[in-house]
């Protein structure tokens, strides 16, 4: 069975479906999201040819080691996010429906235009779903910057066709190896065109109006679901695309400059909505600098670590923040969700017995090995963000000023929903549970020579052939 | 030719986006910006006395043009229709919020 294309085909089907129903729409978005989770587990790799042209003529979905990783991820932090913040649905099922189609399909098409078409439902979604935060002048911000941003990429994919006249991933990889000025400006223009989802610097002036006034489930959505499937997308368009030693320089520059300027603006922040997009932008940073030196799997770690670490920390900064701006204390009365926020923000800086840690330390293991210039701006930032989290932990755990022992936090009127506090509690164990075990992760975590591999045989590394 | 002139409409299009301070006219100057890219996507694919790709017998694939172009314009146009309506939608809301389309007077950037 062609699971691929069910992933992208059904929640599209349900969508269009839940536009008759008046009451009920959610329960058709529980359906989709359950039946994609559970095709996840029956899921083949391989490459699936729509409408069975050949390649390069058709348009295909690749399952490969690297989309199967993405998908994954993906499906289960939509399914979580949508079980934390289930009492913020409302309107947005045939929203959440398209989404996830969309963010499926960017992750798995093998095609730049199908990538286009993926990558406008995923964000045309946002764009409405980012409504409810009822900060409509971001929205608009954030409409203009990525609509001009992906038709810049598109722009640069019709440079590419033209040139050479195939639209697939592979068979553009073949035809422009060897080719340098030709493809610079193609290049520049679709790198340009993703960065605008992938928050990098100068491309994220839209983040801000829609983080701050963000609640849990847009701010999940977008932190956690919506950046690990651009992220996923950037990092194999910088593997198989970007090829030129001139532009992986621009890239580099441009990620080192994400980084290191996302992480100090967090330091600077006081709001926790404010640290966590900041953090957001770093981590950006961070997986673009990984995947322009090949180093995918340390990459896919930080995309997993921080995806989830995201979606728990919207989901409870926006609890903590909901009723009263003031955060101070909030975990004092509510510890359990102070536990799985606090286990989050270790993963994130990467503490030992963490998920995060073997992201950082694979990231280094790697970067070493290339010059000492990026790890040791990577061990810098890892201070600041340890900084930054450690101090807003303290916050959330301490009511009243240091030094004072003021009485619980009170005040709060609604109580969290259980389901929340136990999906935030499950992804923490998680994190904690990889931290503990890492072969989980696979064996390339020990194998320090396959830090190192061609990474576009690691991409391509498949049963059905890509 | 014909390309040239898609590039000067696309600019004009980012011209209209980065100078006015109007919603409703950044949205037109976004539209002419992907009408632009459009008409830049089908000079791709067109060929001097082409005809269109539809295979007789009598005629060859050389006398076709690229009928791929014209798929994703079409795509392209759909999706942009898409996002003129969101983005109008907002418009109004923003409208509704702050009683103006000026970006200067409600204070943003």
């Amino acid at each position: 069975m062609a699971y691929s294309v069910l992933l992208i085909a059904l929640p599209l089907l349900l969508a269009f479906l839940s536009m008759f129903i008046k009451k009920g729409k959610e329960n058709l978005l529980y359906l989709g999201m359950l039946i994609n989770v559970m095709m996840l587990f029956v899921l083949d790799q391989g490459t699936y040819l729509i409408g069975g042209f050949a390649k390069p003529y058709g348009i295909s979905l690749v399952v490969d080691q690297y989309s199967y990783v993405g998908v994954l991820l993906v499906n289960l932090l939509f399914f979580f996010s949508i079980i934390s913040n289930y009492k913020q649905i409302g309107k947005h099922s045939t929203v959440l429906l398209t989404l996830l189609a969309g963010v499926n399909g960017m992750v798995m098409t093998g095609d730049l235009f199908n990538l286009f078409v993926f990558l406008e439902i995923t964000t045309i979604s946002a764009y409405i779903l980012t409504t409810s935060t009822k900060n409509y002048l971001g929205t608009f911000n954030y409409i203009i910057v990525s609509a001009v941003g992906s038709s810049l990429y598109l722009l640069g994919v019709i440079m590419l066709y033209a040139a050479f006249g195939t639209l697939d991933f592979r068979a553009m990889t073949e035809a422009i190896a060897g080719s340098h000025m030709q493809v610079m400006l193609p290049m520049l223009l679709i790198f340009a065109g993703l960065s605008v989802e992938a928050k990098l610097l100068p491309f994220n002036g839209w983040v801000k109006g829609i983080f701050t006034k963000a609640n849990g489930l847009v701010g999940s959505m977008m932190a956690a679901i919506i950046a690990s499937a651009s992220l996923f997308v950037m990092g194999r368009i910088l593997n198989v695309l970007i090829t030129d030693s001139l532009m992986m320089d621009i890239a580099m520059i441009v990620g080192v400059v994400t980084l290191i300027l996302g992480e100090l603006s967090a330091y600077n922040s006081k709001r926790i909505k404010d640290i966590l997009l900041y953090s957001s932008i770093g981590q950006s940073g961070l997986v673009t600098i990984l995947m322009i030196s090949g180093l995918v799997f340390p990459a896919l770690i930080v995309i997993i670590n921080n995806g989830i670490a995201k979606l728990i920390m919207f989901t409870i900064g926006d609890e903590a923040t909901r009723e009263n701006e003031d955060h101070k204390g909030f975990f004092a009365n509510h510890q359990l969700m102070g536990i799985a926020f606090t286990i989050a923000s270790f993963s994130l800086i990467g503490l030992p017995l963490f998920m995060g840690f073997y992201a950082k330390i694979n990231s280094l293991i790697g970067l070493f090995e290339m010059n000492l210039l990026l790890p040791a701006i990577l061990m810098l930032v890892t201070i600041v963000e340890g900084a930054y989290l450690i101090r807003l932990n303290i916050q959330l755990w301490h009511p009243g000023d240091e030094g004072e022992t003021t009485s619980v936090y009170e005040g709060r009127k609604q109580k969290p929903a259980l389901s929340m506090v136990l999906a935030t509690l499950v992804l923490a164990a998680a994190l904690v549970a990889v931290g503990f075990m890492p072969e989980v992760l696979g064996d390339r975590l020990t194998d320090k020579s396959l830090l190192n591999e061609k990474h576009i045989e690691y991409m391509t590394d498949l049963k059905g052939g890509m | 030719m014909m390309d040239l002139a898609a590039i000067v409409l696309m600019l004009l299009g980012l011209y209209a986006l980065l100078t006015t301070k109007h919603i409703i006219k950044m949205i037109i100057g976004l539209n002419v910006f992907e009408v632009g890219l459009n008409l830049f996507i089908i000079t791709i694919g067109y060929n001097e006395d082409g005809i269109a790709p539809i295979l007789t017998g009598s005629n060859s694939i050389k006398d076709f043009v690229d009928p791929l172009p014209q798929a994703i314009v079409l795509t392209a146009i759909v999706i942009g229709f898409g996002i003129t309506a969101v983005a109008l939608m907002v418009a109004r809301k923003i409208h509704e919020q702050h009683g103006t389309y000026d970006i200067n007077e409600i204070g943003g950037k």
